[in-house]
């Protein structure tokens, strides 16, 4: 079922109010600016805990407002109804779900996992590999929770290797060098099933949308390449010891590893347009839908924030065709835009304007 | 401030207690018999003089050596290197290990500016090399907690111990990643004493 009713107070340029919910597709019509896609991210905000377009999150509280609250209503498949509520107050944020206090945002992860499509997914695709890794880090994480500890202990050791080369390289290196290639190796090794395993789903979905003849592929290139055990590891962690020491940092590892996409031996990114980019970086959410629902047998959330204006009707309905089961669905689109034909049943639509949600 | 908000205060900056349990107990102290309230401040007078550390193996005792090291029915073949004196506790209710201790006061962590020479590792290899015939150290079982720090420990020691001859094992299986020995239970860090691999040699 997915929510029923969501509460705003002093968020973003977003009135005070009381949203109902209830529908399986919620139509946001409006102008750019009125409140549309901070709607979405409240909804996001609930989902997860934090927001997917902005790290410093003061800015989620109202201009002149001291501190901002969520709270929203929801429903799973065969469950009573659940409360979760986010509250932001002098750069602290408080969650509670079922009116009990939520410590680790691990724990939100499995609650009410969403998917969000925007615009800035592009940079996922065509932005830095610290963008492209970050992707495919948040991908894996919602249905791996292994993968989000062996994520937090490599960056913990990598810190304290960091921390260890400006002290000149102690004693406790070797140490330090078989913990890192420990657990960097566990990361390798399922980024490299995820990333074969989301081919499978990615590549057919690219082709038939886009209609291009040749296959486009997602292509993992580990900064530890041809690296089968921590004992190879180690050999390039020690080759690598002189430059880590002279540049007071760990300059190979998981977190220096690329995703790129590719077509034949080329990078595809690089000679695609913009509109084919696009076009990626939202199957890549349509596969991370997919997968999600393979993995853990559970409906997502979907969020897609004006992603669809630049598809061409026929692309959008091959789009369509594609999206999994789920949960519940937001829309956004501008007034006039008759996008959403496909959809007819069980809508809930509503109108944007000044921060304002009305009901049509 | 007044007696209780100070007490509420002092209570609250205890580990595990918040600002309402802190004051949950001041308040039951105060409607309950003064006697348990001075009890339990006599007893908080004495304990830093009545508890001390072990010589041998630094954990709490009130008599030096401590019960364990000095019973001679405990196998003194075997030493279990543990992160702190709250873990003996937590081994010994499992009554499965009859071995000695060695509370190492800590875990080595670069970050926080704990190296291994803050901890009593160097007593360690001191017992191990001054350890006589009869009562000879052979085995040397690491419990640190599966945590980052934990493992840096545990690795650390194995590579220092290499070379003495003693047979090194870990105390890792079973235990959730992340956890505290305190929190493990009793069944798994049975299991665990049991199953525990050699990753010396
Ligand atoms: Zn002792």
């Amino acid at each position: 079922m997915g929510f029923t009713q969501v509460k705003t107070f002093s968020f973003r340029n977003l009135q005070d109010q009381v949203v109902d919910l209830e529908g399986l597709n919620i139509f946001l019509t409006g102008q750019n600016g009125q409140g549309k896609s901070n709607f979405l991210e409240s909804i996001y905000i609930l989902c997860f805990g934090s927001s997917f377009r902005t790290r410093s999150e003061s800015l989620l509280v109202k201009h002149g407002h001291a501190e901002t609250t969520l709270f929203g209503t929801y429903n799973r498949e065969g469950e009573y109804s659940n409360t979760i509520s986010f509250n932001y107050k002098g750069s602290k944020k408080k969650i509670l779900l079922n009116g009990k206090a939520v410590k680790d945002r691990k724990n939100l992860i499995n609650n009410i996992p969403s998917i969000v499509f925007t615009h800035d997914d592009l940079s996922f695709i065509n932005g830095t590999p610290d963008r492209k890794r970050w992707f495919f880090n948040q991908i894996m994480s919602i249905y791996d929770l292994v993968f989000i500890d062996l994520l937090r202990n490599y960056g913990k050791i990598l810190k304290i290797r960091n921390a260890e080369l400006k002290n000149d390289g102690s004693k406790l290196m070797d140490v330090i060098n078989y913990q890192l290639a420990e657990a960097g190796l566990a990361i390798q090794k399922k980024r490299e099933s995820a990333v074969k395993e989301f081919n499978t789903v990615f590549t057919p979905i690219f082709s038939s949308i886009s209609q291009l003849e040749k296959e486009v592929f997602i292509k993992y290139e580990p900064s530890w390449k041809d690296c089968e055990t921590a004992a190879d590891i180690n050999v390039k962690l020690e080759k690598s010891w002189k430059n880590d020491l002279f540049t007071g940092s760990t300059t190979t590892g998981v977190h220096r590893d690329r995703f790129e996409y590719y077509m034949d031996n080329r990078n595809f990114s690089k000679i695609a347009s913009t509109g084919q980019l696009r076009l990626i970086s939202l199957v890549m959410r349509i596969t991370q839908s997919i997968f999600y629902l393979k993995k853990t047998a559970r409906k997502p959330i979907l969020l897609l924030d004006d992603v669809l204006l630049e598809l061409d009707s026929e692309r959008r309905n091959r789009f369509f065709n594609y999206l999994p089961e789920y949960e519940q669905a937001f829309f956004t689109f501008l007034p006039g835009e008759h996008v959403y034909d496909r959809i007819q049943e069980n809508v809930k639509m509503y109108d944007v304007a000044e921060g304002v949600l009305t009901a049509k | 401030m007044t007696v209780l908000d100070q007490l509420i205060k002092e209570f609250s900056r205890l580990p595990g207690i918040g600002k309402k349990s802190a004051a949950r107990i001041v308040y039951h102290l105060l409607r309950t018999n003064p006697e348990n309230s001075a009890n339990l401040s006599a007893l908080l007078n004495t304990l830093h003089d009545s508890v001390k550390t072990c010589s041998i193996c630094g954990s709490y005792t009130e008599n030096d050596p401590c019960d364990i090291c000095s019973n001679p029915n405990r196998d003194g073949s075997v030493v279990c290197v543990v992160e702190q004196s709250q873990d003996v506790q937590t081994i010994e209710s499992t009554r499965e290990y009859n071995g000695l201790f060695h509370v190492l006061k800590g875990v080595i962590s670069p970050i926080d500016g704990i190296g291994p020479e803050d901890l009593t590792i160097r007593k360690l290899i001191e017992r191990i090399s001054s350890s006589r015939h009869g009562r000879e150290i052979k085995e040397v079982i690491i419990a640190t907690n599966p945590t980052v720090e934990g493992d840096t420990t545990a690795l650390y020691l194995v590579r220092l111990l290499s070379n003495t001859g003693v047979k090194v094992s870990r105390l890792a299986s079973g235990l959730p990643a992340g956890g505290d020995i305190e929190y493990a239970d009793r069944l798994t860090l049975t299991r665990s004493l049991k199953g525990r691999t050699t990753i010396s040699d």
